[in-house]
Parts: C-alpha cells; sequence; structure tokens
C-alpha cells in the first residue's frame, strides 16, 4: 500500500511541486494551504509522514502549533518541517516540538525524498524490530550505528538524534581518526548548511552524547579542517 | 572655547556694578555739591542783604580806594602782630606775600605792606649796583639813593616824605614841604626861586625804619602812623645817579598817591556773625580788593585719613580735577572768575582743591540801588559731603565686591553644573552610539524641563530612531533571504520536476542553466543570513578556557595545506596563550581574517600570522602582501556590507563579497572584549589585521 504524504504548505505552486516529485515517487499526497483543513483531515484519518511549512499564510507560527497539536495526536506519527526559515532559534524550536526533521526550502528534490525514505525506514524498523537481520551496523567503541533501523546507541542507551545528525555521526564513525571537514559532513547529511549550522549540528550531537556519559569527548574538532571521531580512549 | 570658560567671562559683566556704583555714586556727590552750592549762595545772599541795608557799611564798602583803578594801589596785608623793625624780613617771609615789583635793567625794587593796630608797615628791598649814602651838610637829600613816600594832608594837598639812610641802620626822614618835583628842581638849580617859598626839609619822627644792605643791593623796614597817610600813599625808589638818576615806584614824579587798601574791621565784625564752622566769608569791593575776611576752612578731611585703598579707588573714579584754590590773602586780591561774574552782576559757584579736599566759593553781588558796590564770597569745604560720599564709597565697594563675587561665583557654579549636564548628556550619546547594548541602560533621557532636558529627550527619540533603523538593517537580510527562499524553492522545484519530464535535449540545457543560476542564488541567500546566524550563535556560544597557540598552530598547518600562498607562522615562545572564550568562533574569526589576506595576497605572496603576548595583551596579527587599504573608509571596514574590494579581481572567483566577513571578525572580537585595528604594514608592502585580547592572568 503506497504511503500517504500529508504537505501543509502555503504557498500552492511550490506545494503541488512537491506533490508531483513525491507522487512520482509512487507515495499518496494531500495538500493543505493552512493549520485548520490539516487539521479537520487529521481528525479524519492520520497520514503516514506529514511535511510541515512554519509560516502558514498570516499564521507565522501555524506549523508550530500544527506540529504540536499533530503530535499531542499521534506521537509516533513522522512529521518533517520544510521552511524557508533557517534560524538556529526556529531549528532548535522546531526540533523541540518533536518534529523528526527540520529542512529549509531550498534542499534539492533528490535530498528531500533521500531524507523521506530514510525517515521512513525508522519508522519501518521501529515499528518491525524482528524483520532486522542484514541490518547496516557500525560498531565504534561504545557507540553503535543501526543505519536501517536509523537509530544510534552509546553503551546499550538509545542516543535520541535526529536524522541529520545520526548521519553526520555516520560520517565521522564510519572513518575513525579521519578529518571530515564541514563540507563533507553537509554532503553525508543531504543538506545544504552553512559552516555554523554545521557547527551547532555538532555541539547538539556533542550533547546528546554527554547527557548519557559525561566524559564522551569521542568528536573532536581539528581547527581549520573539520572534526573527526577518536574513540581510543573509550 | 569650554562652556564654563565662555560663562566666566561673562560673568566679568559684573565688575559693571561697581562702575555703575560709582557713577551713581558721582551723580549723587554732583547733586550734593549742587545743593552745597546752592545753601551756599543762600547765605553769602544774606550777607550781601545785611551789608547792603546797613548805611555804614556800605560807606565803608564804597570808601575811596573801592573805586579806583587798583594797580597803583598798596594793600596792606592784617598782620596779627607787632612787627619789630630791624631791616629785615623774618616777619615778611613766612607769610609769602606777594610784592609788588618794579624793574629798570639792574635797577629793581619790590615792596611789600602790612598793617598792625596804627601803624602801616612796608618792607622794600631795592637791588642796586652802587649805594649813595646820605651826607648831611654836604650834600641836598636827593643826592642819595632815597624812597619817596607820597601821601596827601588834611587838606588833600600832596604830601612827600623822603627816606634816606647815612648808614645802614636807621633811617632818616624828611617832610620836604613841597611837592618833590618841584624840589627837586630847585634843588638842582641851585637857585633861590623868589616864587618857591623856600621852606626846608623837616626832618618827621614819626616815621621809622631800618636800612640794611643786601648781596645785590639794600633793605628797609619802614613803620609809618596811619593818619600820616591819610589813607593815601604812593612809594618810589629812586638811584641816585648825579647823570641819569633812576625811579621805580607805583607813582610817577607828579602823579598823586593812589588810596591805600586796608581791612576794614567794622565789615570784618558784621560778616563775622555769618561765619561759622567750616565757612569762611570774604568780603570783596567793587575793584576785587579783598576788605573783610571771617571764619577758618577746616583743614585736612578726616575721611581722608581713612584706608588708601579707598582713597585711591575714589581718584580712579572721581573724574572732576578741579583747579587749585587760589591765595587771596597773599596779594589781597579775589580776581577768580566767579567774583569777577559776581561784580558783573550774577552769582556763580566754582569748585576748587584745597589741600586734599575740594572747597565750594560761592560769590554774590551786593547791590546798592542797582549798583554793584561789591561782593561777598563765601566759601565752604566739601568735608562733611566728602565724609558721607566716602563712607558710602566704602560701603558701595564692599557690597558690589561682595555681590559680583556671589554672582561670578553663581555664574561659575551655574556654568559647571551646565557643562556638566551637557557633557554627561553627551557622553551619553556618545556611549550609547558606540555601545550594542541596549538604549535604555545606556541612554536615560533627562526629565529636567529646560532646554537641555529636550535637548536630552530629542536625543533619545534620535536614538531610538537610530536603534530601530540599524535593528531593521539588521533584521533585512534575514527578511530579505526569508522572503527570497520561497519563490526560489518554487523555482527550483520546478527545475526537478522538469528533470523528470521528457525534455528534448535543447530544451534541457536550459533547464540546467536554470537549475546553476538558481544554485547561485541561493548560495547567495545562505551567505547574506549567515552573519546574522553569526550573531545567533555568539548569543549561544559557550565560553570556556583555551589555549590560543594550539588553535593557531593547528589553523596554520590546515591553511598550509589549502592556501597556494606561503603561510608562515610565527608565535611568541614561552608565553602562556590561554583565553577564555569561544575557541570556534575565534577560529572563525580566523578564518575570516585568513581568506580576506588570501583573496588580497597573490599566489607567491606570503601570509603571516602572529601570536605575542606583552604582559597581560595577547595580540593575533594576520599580515599579508598585497594592495594596501585605500584611505577612506578605513574606519568602516568592519561595518556590515561593506567592502573595500576592487571589482577588478572579482569576477574571475566565482564569490560573492558581501562584505560580511570582516563585520563577523569585529562581532567575534567584540564578545571577547578585544580589539581589532586594519592598517597598512610598516614596509608599505601589504595590510595587516592586529587583534587584541586583554587577560587576567
Amino acid at each position: 500500500m503506497a504511503r500517504h504524504i500529508v504537505i501543509v504548505e502555503d504557498e500552492i505552486a511550490l506545494a503541488h511541486n512537491y506533490r508531483d516529485a513525491l507522487t512520482r515517487q509512487g507515495f499518496v499526497v494531500s495538500l493543505y494551504h493552512n493549520r485548520a483543513d490539516a487539521l479537520a483531515a487529521f481528525q479524519q484519518q492520520l497520514p503516514d509522514l506529514a511535511i510541515i511549512d512554519v509560516g502558514l499564510g498570516d499564521d507565522i507560527e501555524g506549523g508550530f502549533d500544527l506540529c504540536r497539536e499533530l503530535r499531542a495526536k499521534a506521537p509516533t506519527l513522522p512529521i518533517i518541517f520544510l521552511t524557508a526559515r533557517d534560524s538556529e532559534f526556529d531549528v532548535v524550536s522546531g526540533l523541540r516540538l518533536g518534529a523528526d526533521d527540520y529542512l529549509t526550502k531550498d534542499i534539492s528534490q533528490t535530498h528531500m525524498l533521500a531524507r523521506i525514505i530514510a525517515l521512513f525506514r525508522r519508522v519501518d524498523a521501529l515499528r518491525n524490530p524482528q524483520n532486522a537481520t542484514q541490518e547496516d551496523i557500525i560498531q565504534r567503541g561504545l557507540l553503535t550505528l543501526n543505519m536501517d533501523r536509523m537509530s544510534a546507541h552509546w553503551s546499550d542507551h538509545i542516543v535520541d538524534l535526529t536524522i541529520t545528525e545520526l548521519w553526520i555521526v555516520y560520517a565521522l564513525a564510519k572513518h575513525p581518526g579521519h578529518v571530515k571537514n564541514r563540507q563533507q559532513l553537509m554532503d553525508a547529511a543531504n543538506v545544504v548548511l552553512d559552516d555554523n549550522t554545521i557547527t551547532s549540528h555538532i555541539k547538539r550531537i556533542r550533547k546528546k552524547f554527554l547527557r548519557i556519559d559525561d566524559t564522551f569527548d569521542a568528536i573532536q574538532t581539528a581547527y581549520g579542517m573539520g572534526y573527526r571521531w577518536d574513540d581510543r580512549k573509550s | 572655547m569650554k562652556l564654563r570658560r565662555q560663562l566666566i567671562l561673562v560673568s566679568l559683566l559684573t565688575l559693571s556694578l561697581p562702575w555703575a556704583g560709582c557713577q551713581y555714586l558721582r551723580e549723587m556727590e554732583d547733586a550734593l555739591r549742587e545743593g552745597q552750592g546752592r545753601a551756599l549762595l543762600a547765605t553769602a545772599e544774606a550777607v550781601a542783604n545785611r551789608i547792603a541795608s546797613e548805611p555804614t557799611l556800605i560807606a565803608t564798602l564804597t570808601q575811596n580806594f573801592a573805586d579806583v583803578a587798583p594797580e597803583p594801589q598798596f594793600y596792606a596785608h592784617p598782620f596779627a602782630t607787632s612787627v619789630v623793625l630791624d631791616g629785615y624780613d623774618d616777619e615778611w617771609r613766612d607769610r609769602q606775600l606777594l610784592k609788588k615789583q618794579w624793574q629798570a635793567d639792574a635797577f629793581r625794587a619790590s615792596i611789600q605792606m602790612g598793617s598792625f593796630n596804627k601803624n602801616l608797615y612796608a618792607f622794600i628791598e631795592v637791588d642796586d649796583r652802587q649805594l649813595d649814602y646820605y651826607h648831611p651838610g654836604q650834600q641836598p637829600l636827593t643826592a642819595s639813593d632815597h624812597i619817596l613816600l607820597r601821601t596827601l594832608d588834611r587838606d588833600g594837598r600832596v604830601r612827600d616824605f623822603v627816606v634816606v639812610a647815612s648808614a645802614p641802620g636807621a633811617i632818616h626822614t624828611f617832610d620836604i614841604n613841597t611837592p618833590h618835583h618841584q624840589w627837586l628842581n630847585r634843588q638842582d638849580a641851585e637857585s633861590d626861586d623868589e616864587n618857591m617859598p623856600a621852606i626846608p626839609p623837616r626832618q618827621e619822627h614819626s616815621i621809622h625804619g631800618v636800612w640794611q644792605e643786601t648781596s645785590t643791593g639794600y633793605q628797609l623796614e619802614l613803620q609809618i602812623p596811619w593818619y600820616l597817610t591819610q589813607g593815601y600813599l604812593g612809594v618810589a625808589v629812586i638811584d641816585h645817579d648825579p647823570h641819569q638818576p633812576q625811579w621805580l615806584g607805583s607813582i610817577t614824579a607828579e602823579s598823586p598817591p593812589a588810596p591805600l587798601v586796608r581791612h576794614s574791621d567794622l565789615l570784618t565784625e558784621a560778616i563775622t556773625v555769618f561765619a561759622a564752622e567750616d565757612l569762611r566769608l570774604r568780603l570783596a569791593t567793587n575793584n576785587q580788593w579783598l576788605i573783610a575776611e571771617a571764619g577758618r576752612l577746616q583743614g585736612a578731611a578726616p575721611a581722608q585719613a581713612q584706608g588708601g585703598w579707598t582713597s585711591l579707588l575714589r581718584k580712579l573714579f572721581s573724574q572732576q580735577r578741579f583747579p587749585a584754590l587760589d591765595q587771596p590773602e597773599r596779594n589781597g586780591r579775589l580776581e577768580t572768575a566767579e567774583v569777577t561774574t559776581a561784580l558783573k552782576g550774577q552769582e556763580a559757584v566754582e569748585w576748587y582743591r584745597y589741600r586734599q579736599q575740594t572747597i565750594a566759593r560761592a560769590a554774590v553781588p551786593i547791590r546798592l540801588d542797582r549798583h554793584i558796590i561789591g561782593a561777598v564770597v563765601g566759601e565752604q569745604t566739601s568735608a562733611g559731603l566728602l565724609a558721607l560720599t566716602d563712607n558710602a564709597f566704602q560701603r558701595l565697594v564692599f557690597y558690589t565686591f561682595l555681590a559680583t563675587g556671589c554672582a561670578g561665583l553663581g555664574l561659575i557654579a551655574y556654568a559647571s553644573w551646565l557643562s556638566l549636564r551637557i557633557r554627561r548628556l553627551s557622553r551619553a550619546a556618545d556611549s550609547a552610539i558606540r555601545d550594542d547594548q541596549n538604549l535604555e541602560d545606556a541612554f536615560v533621557p533627562s526629565s529636567a524641563q529646560d532646554e537641555i532636558g529636550d535637548l536630552s529627550r530629542s536625543y533619545n527619540r534620535l536614538l531610538i530612531r537610530v536603534q530601530e533603523y540599524t535593528e531593521y538593517l539588521r533584521t533585512l537580510s534575514n527578511k530579505l533571504s526569508h522572503e527570497l527562499r520561497t519563490p526560489l524553492a518554487v523555482v527550483r522545484s520546478s527545475l526537478d520536476n522538469l528533470d523528470n519530464e521528457q525534455l528534448p535535449d535543447s530544451a534541457r540545457i536550459f533547464a540546467e542553466r536554470a537549475q546553476q543560476g538558481s544554485q547561485r542564488l541561493s548560495t547567495i541567500l545562505t551567505a547574506i543570513s549567515s552573519a546574522s546566524r553569526v550573531e545567533e550563535s555568539i548569543q549561544q556560544a559557550e565560553m570556556n578556557d583555551f589555549s590560543l597557540d594550539k588553535v593557531v598552530a593547528e589553523l596554520v598547518l590546515a591553511y598550509q595545506d589549502i592556501a597556494p600562498q606561503n603561510i608562515r607562522c610565527q608565535i611568541m615562545p614561552e608565553q602562556n596563550y590561554m583565553l577564555y572564550g569561544s575557541a570556534d568562533l575565534i577560529v572563525q574569526m580566523i578564518d575570516k581574517l585568513f581568506d580576506n589576506a588570501c583573496d588580497f595576497c597573490p599566489p607567491d605572496g606570503e601570509i603571516i600570522l602572529k601570536l605575542a603576548r606583552n604582559k597581560n595583551v595577547i595580540t593575533l596579527t594576520v599580515s599579508n602582501v598585497g594592495p594596501l587599504l585605500p584611505d577612506k573608509m578605513q574606519s568602516q571596514l568592519f561595518d556590515s556590507l561593506v567592502s573595500l574590494r576592487e571589482k577588478a579581481n572579482a569576477p574571475q572567483e566565482n564569490k560573492i563579497h558581501l562584505g560580511l566577513g570582516l563585520h563577523i571578525v569585529r562581532l567575534i572580537v567584540d564578545l571577547h572584549k578585544g580589539k581589532v585595528v586594519a592598517r597598512n604594514r610598516a614596509d608599505k608592502k601589504g595590510v595587516e589585521f592586529e587583534i587584541s585580547f586583554t587577560v587576567n592572568t
């Protein structure tokens, strides 16, 4: 059965473009242009994925509100913010509200599709853990990355990483000791971001690991070059 | 000129207060003086009326000597004591009388006269190169140097006396019984003229005198009883010379004697009644002889003895310069302007200097049936007046200096306060402009209701406007990129969709170009919003201690890999480069500076990163060979959206320069409370950026 994706986007041309692209990939797509319509549709039936713009017409923060309400209704529903706003504050707010990913609108369709597929993969993996037989698993010291399930563990504790963060960790941990510059990390995460956003992603990743293990220092900064995974100590 | 100094200058204007006070005092003094003059005139008027109403006094005033020409007249100065007849001028010298003088070549004569009791005294000095004494029996009287005294007898006939001396000592006086010239002629002719009564000279014993020789001639002192003169006296001094005798004196050979002028006791008595303390009254005859005097003037005013500085100030401020008081007592003449005016019928007041005070002299005519028969002259010092104004002057000086001082101090204090407020305002405005902190903290508008308060409030409004505008500018790029991103997304997603359509190859190439264009547009938007993202990340920066030298060394290694230029690193060894801050941001800052240096440095050039520490200042310098900074806009180099790059080398690089790099540098430097300076290198071969951080340890 084809997956059902809901796009809530006030820019009609853009919404149609996305719909066309996603339909071409075999998804069933519904479009809503404001919060009220979307909410009404969610009352009827929950989709498999919601792609929400933050600003909905005059409702500047409408996407955030919608996300909150949707999350309350369906705690496991994958939600992606797709927005023109790229400020750190917006990203953090979006993720805090329970969105699974935060994409800016200038992302290419290829990248976006990669994200969506990755997200579905993770959702599937969470739903059907027993199906995982031949999984893409990386083990680096205390770190365990399962790229099929899109999940990360640090000494058996799950680390709650977003997809972008997961890919960054994956890119670093795949070749420990190799310095990855920001561009490489961006490519790995399928995002177009500026250096500062990468920096703050790294910062957030470190924090998430530190929450589990306060001696974590496997992600090291190579000034002027980038970052590397170094877990020799652990 | 600072405001305070300006106000101090303005406060000097209060010095006009003492001037105005002195002006007022002077006017007051003038008024008082005029009042005194009027009072004096009134007194003199009363005296004049009194005299005019008394026939005996009128008679005294209009007696024989009052109506003739004064020149040949002798004035008998009233003497208070008797004169010792010794031929010396002891009694005369001190009185400083003005002598009547005559001269013919070397032959000179001078005569002064005085009166005491019932005698008239005369002191005669004669310059004569050769003295011819009288030899009794051998010569006629006239064959010697002699004095001729001409009076009238009781019947009004001319009566001549000849005074001779045989030797220094007592003189001999002869009544020659005939008019001198006749007698002289007769003597000369030595003939027995029958027509002439041959009355021999009779020695007159009531006239005494002593003859003394002097170095230049002789002098003699005479005592003549008043009755003998009948009020008339002419004196001549005759130098004997057989060929050409010389004649000097108040009379000529045949002229009658002129009336003698003497003080009138009667008139003196009459005016003494009016004379008072510090009021001197004098009477002038019609021909201006002083014939009566009563009263005394006060000596030096007591006020004048006081503090020298007030009198000095007074002299400074007092403009009037009166003429010195004349001294009628020396020659018996009252000849000043006001007396002359009075004798013409017009009363007048004049002011004079007398010792150290001023003196008023009022002259009033005495009239008898419309004829003027004399004048009353009243004199009074301004001692009382002076004391009054002096006192006022002193107090005025005190008060005005006090007032000036108070006003000056007040103005200075006010000026200081004012300039303090203005300075505070300008400082607050400065710091509000300079600092990025909240306007409410930096600038508190004054609540004062005056103009400075207004200025402060309008400044506040202006600053709020500026801040709003700055805020708008700051968010503009963000908003712009945000607003542009959505249409760009439409374009890109449309192009992406187009990729999946069956397009002829000729059309596909356009789609690709459109794709490339939109890609570039996307990069530009990212760059535009990156500055504001740096600001955000600065706000969220996590600060910790890190070692700057390690970071720099690592960075240089990284740069050496990617940049074609020769990168060198100079770190002053054995120094502590621990810095409290965000290493990520510092790296970003150095990145921007390095990028900037790379862009300007030719490929074979050299870029040097220097790190040094001097006391507690860590200095990081990025210097590169390359074009120099233009003179203009150097200070704006670190502002947002300012780029001083030359357009020439821009096209071949596919990079955009929005002037954000150095702005980010400044933001990061500010966060670390450092300083950044861009300048041309000392060797003029390139540019260097110097960043200095102050550390505590």
